[in-house]
């Protein structure tokens, strides 16, 4: 990482990483999306679905195994070294899917990795410090963009600096009215409005966004009507923090070597091959 | 404190209370202002006065003993609990400059009265029992409009908090007074902020600040910079106003401007505390 993203990153507990996949790289990523959208349920490999509407996007499930143009993104040259400093060495790739944000979507209220397990009283098992001037995360989302956004259009929020909150955030505060009095989120509420206190990000293709999962985040409601915002959620853990679900058979069986090592569960105390790499490149 | 003002100036390092101010207090307040700022320096009353050379903005000295209308802005019934609980009813002011922005003064580059590697002991920020305390703040209180794209006062929202020192001429350049440089541009990390007439910003010392060239021609951007601090920390002077300006003061603000051990309540707070004070930690 650069002085300059440490700098940010730490500042606001996340990053905009521009033109990160072009030319030929960004169009076959595209083209694997489409092709993914494209299949029906039924003619899609083993261990890939499609969702709609699961939390307020389209989800298709895995995808980052789907083609392996999306599986390379996982090793991004201009990602991998932020992966590397930020989960202190130790990368797993926990999940990959694709979620696809279209009109008549509703608002996706702000919540965070942090925030959820508060709530319910439980402790944090996530963490971000800084340690001998660099930064230490244990759970990270690397968005990467596969069209554009525009100011005006909606789409993701953040709450810059909410991954040091040292409070629990009021659930009215900003978006009143997106929650319902249970907790659950309010399915007929609809916002395209950036308070005081929230950025509207708006990434171009090839674009990437990282954030810490601390970080309070959402989607205003999507404004086009004829264009849609699609994504491919990289997730990141560090290597010793055991996963909540494995990823199926199936999909583990179209990866290639070097992912099968980034998505493997070990102790702190090893390092995987593919850490101690530059760059990596499937085989 | 209300939560939501506590978990926005937790997470920010500033707080914007609109309507502050109406009426006849903002119009008499924005009055006095007027009358300091078109005094000719031959009439400047003993103890005022201002660095009329100075290229990014004009202090002019001691503002808030100018009149009374502004002095007692240092004890704001909207601004006072939060004074309360950000020194855990421990409040000194330290010093209250009028501000004067024009088109022409440069752009006025980021900085704070803290970094990572400077003062690492003062001018802190904590919580505590579900209360924010801070050593050292500002409320800015505004007396004219400021509309998006004029320009003016800018923060680095959460580097209250910052783990790394700002790398040199991030975001923008950090050398003052650079007559080419026109600052108008908000960067992604930065927040500009746009008060009323009326309203008020509060920011940690700590938070990195500056200001975006002032961009109207036809309008000034005017407000009065009030600094608290702890009453038994000293950050700055020892003794930061003359005597031609204490002696005009009230006796409640000198009580306020008074340095004082921990354990010391000063009787501003007891008496406009009231019930709210009785059975605070101070007294066991």
């Amino acid at each position: 990482m650069t002085p300059e993203q440490r700098y940010f990153f730490d500042l606001t507990g996340y990053l905009h990483l521009e033109q990160v996949v072009q030319g030929d790289e960004l169009e076959q990523a595209q083209q694997a999306a489409q092709r993914y959208i494209d299949t029906p349920n039924d003619q899609l490999p083993p261990g890939f679905e499609f969702i709609p509407e699961r939390e307020h996007f389209n989800w298709y499930l895995h995808a980052f195994a789907f083609d392996k143009a999306l599986e390379a993104l996982a090793f991004h040259p201009q990602t991998w070294p932020i992966i590397r400093e930020l989960t202190s060495g130790r990368p797993r790739l926990s999940g990959g899917n694709m979620m696809v944000d279209g009109p008549g979507r509703p608002f996706h209220p702000l919540h965070s990795g942090r925030e959820g397990v508060r709530r319910r009283g439980s402790t944090d098992a996530r963490h971000y410090f800084v340690l001998n001037g660099k930064i230490h995360c244990n759970d990270l989302v690397f968005f990467f963009y596969l069209n554009d956004v525009h100011p005006g259009d909606g789409g993701l929020i953040v709450v810059p600096c909410s991954h040091k909150e040292s409070f629990l955030r009021p659930r009215e505060l900003f978006y009143p009215g997106s929650y319902l009095e249970d907790g659950g989120y309010n399915d007929d509420y609809a916002s395209a409005e950036v308070p005081p206190g929230v950025v509207n990000i708006t990434p171009k293709a090839g674009d990437v966004v990282v954030i810490s999962e601390l970080l309070t985040h959402g989607a205003l409601t999507w404004q086009p009507k004829d264009r849609e915002r699609r994504f491919l959620t990289l997730r990141y853990k560090q290597q010793h923090i055991v996963p909540d679900l494995e990823l199926p058979e199936d999909v583990l069986a179209k990866l290639s070597p070097e992912t099968h090592e980034l998505v493997a569960t070990l102790p702190i105390t090893e390092i995987k091959a593919i850490a101690e790499q530059d760059v990596v490149h499937l085989s | 404190m209300t939560p939501e003002q506590r978990y926005f100036f937790d997470v920010t390092g500033y707080l914007h209370l609109p309507g502050v101010l109406a009426g006849d207090d903002l119009a008499s307040a924005q009055e006095a202002a007027d009358r300091y700022i078109s005094l000719s320096p031959d009439d400047w009353p003993p103890g005022f006065g201002a660095d009329l050379e100075r290229q990014d903005h004009t202090g002019y000295e001691h503002g808030f003993a100018f009149d009374k209308a502004l002095e007692d802005l240092t004890r704001h019934p909207a601004t006072w609990p939060i004074l309360m609980e950000l020194t855990d009813h421990r409040p000194r002011f330290g010093s209250g400059t009028l501000m004067r922005n024009r088109h022409g003064h440069l752009f006025h580059p980021l900085h704070a009265g803290w970094n990572y590697n400077h003062r690492p002991d003062t001018r802190r920020l904590w919580v505590e029992d579900g209360k924010i305390r801070c050593t050292d703040f500002i409320f800015f209180f505004y007396l004219t409009d400021v509309f998006p794209g004029d320009g003016g006062f800018m923060v680095l929202p959460g580097s209250h908090k910052s783990n790394f020192p700002k790398p040199k001429d991030m975001f923008y350049t950090d050398t003052y007074y650079l007559p080419d440089v026109v600052a108008d541009e908000v960067h992604p990390g930065v927040a500009s902020l746009t008060a009323r007439a009326g309203d008020v910003l509060i920011a940690s010392e700590r938070l990195i600040h500056g200001a975006l060239t002032w961009q109207p021609r036809d309008r000034e951007r005017r407000f009065l910079t009030l600094r608290y601090s702890v009453q038994h920390t000293v950050t700055s002077s020892l003794r930061p106003f003359p005597d031609p300006i204490r002696e005009r003061l009230s006796p409640e603000t000198l009580e306020l401007i008074e340095l004082a051990p921990y354990n010391h309540v000063k009787d501003i707070v007891r008496e406009r505390c009231g019930d709210s004070f009785e059975g605070h930690a101070f007294e066991n």
